[in-house]
């Protein structure tokens, strides 16, 4: 039962904003800079540094390829959790 | 104290906001972006040589002997255009009588026995008139394992399927009916060519299975797969395709519109050589025309 009303005390809304666009739910919760820094890491950091490696090399593309893959996933789970979770 | 929204901030915004849009455009539905927006894929057009090779056994061992030049059950010659967005597949049927340099007239699955895969560029080549940047030799196992790991692929089968032949340990037993194929059903329906149709028949099965594949890796679940696929291809295929070409094309092939071609032809027996599938030259010129 005790989960249950832990789970009511969440940030629904903020949780699927995040879901839906990684680090909009923190901006939602007043945490621009945090939200702004996950929306840039999975949005921009990471696709670049893809094109860069496939720019480079075949080789080098695969490592970063599976890197960023790990990255990007983390990094928005972590953003739906922290979303869901947040305490002022 | 609020912050004033000023014009660079604003810039920011309409950046950040549009490299998201192109973010999920671009894993979503790819095609829809406009081609100068592309990236990360082939920017000049070119030839591809697809081989899809059958399987050598040991007579001791009856072990797959997959370093051995082996006969081209499939061979298509791949046209990748990226300023159409297209992707032309010309099938040249297996038993289809051609010239293979420094040997007679002969079917032209031999030429990669008799001299691998530069004879056999040479030989399609010399055929079609179209010259051939690179190669993709394909073993069963290694399409087995690709299909398995992107979760099979959809497609309609068209009738019941039932052959066996022990000496190429192939049993294929396919029921009629929409249904996903797995790795090893995949390639006993691409294999399969005991009907009134014969080989023209499989050649068409094989390219309703090459856009069903397609298909299948446009799914946005299958690019979290990408790197296995990658790996699966380094030890299952064998090319001249360097490989940040290979990862370029693999994710173009999820932009593109397939479409797949035969040149019309009459089948015949000859003596010593047996049946042969005559391509009609005028056909093949036109479509060669056309597209390529």
């Amino acid at each position: 039962m005790s989960i249950f009303k832990t789970m009511l005390k969440w940030h629904w809304i903020e949780g699927l904003a995040s879901f839906l666009i990684a680090g909009l739910g923190q901006v939602f919760l007043g945490e621009s800079k945090k939200g702004l820094i996950i929306i840039l890491t999975v949005y921009l950091a990471t696709p670049f540094a893809l094109l860069s490696a496939l720019a480079i090399s075949g080789y080098l593309f695969l490592p970063i390829l599976g890197i960023c893959s790990v990255l990007i996933m983390g990094v928005w789970l972590y953003s739906i959790w922290n979303a869901l979770t947040y305490r002022a | 104290m609020k912050k004033k929204l000023d014009a660079s901030r604003l810039t920011a915004i309409i950046f950040v906001l549009l490299a998201i849009i192109y973010f999920y455009f671009y894993l979503l539905t790819p095609r829809l972006i406009p081609n100068f927006l592309k990236v990360g894929i082939i920017r000049h057009p070119i030839n591809i040589l697809l081989m899809g090779t059958d399987m050598t056994f040991d007579s001791v061992t009856q072990k797959a002997l997959p370093k051995i030049n082996a006969r081209t059950d499939t061979l298509a010659l791949i046209h990748v255009d990226p300023i159409r967005g297209k992707i032309y597949l010309l099938s040249i049927p297996r038993d289809t009588l051609a010239d293979i340099p420094g040997y007679w007239p002969t079917k032209i699955n031999a030429a990669n026995v008799y001299g691998g895969p530069d004879l056999i560029k040479q030989t399609v080549t010399n055929l079609t008139g179209v010259q051939i940047d690179y190669f993709l030799q394909i073993r069963p196992t290694g399409l087995i394992k690709m299909v398995d790991l992107i979760g099979g692929v959809n497609i309609d089968v068209e009738k019941d399927m039932r052959y066996v032949d022990r000496a190429q340990k192939l049993d294929i037993n396919l029921k009629a009916g929409q249904q996903k194929l797995s790795g090893k059903k995949a390639h006993e329906f691409i294999r399969f060519r005991h009907d009134a149709f014969g080989d023209i028949g499989r050649v068409e099965r094989q390219q309703k299975f090459f856009r069903a594949l397609v298909q299948s890796l446009k799914k946005p679940s299958n690019i979290i797969k990408a790197p296995f696929a990658i790996v699966i291809a380094l030890q299952e295929i064998n090319t001249d395709l360097p490989l940040n070409q290979t990862i370029r094309l693999l994710n173009f092939s999820r932009m593109a519109r397939i479409e797949s071609m035969l040149a019309s032809g009459e089948a015949r027996d000859l003596p010593v050589v047996g049946s042969v599938w005559i391509i009609d030259k005028n056909n093949l010129k036109e479509i060669i025309h056309e597209h390529f």
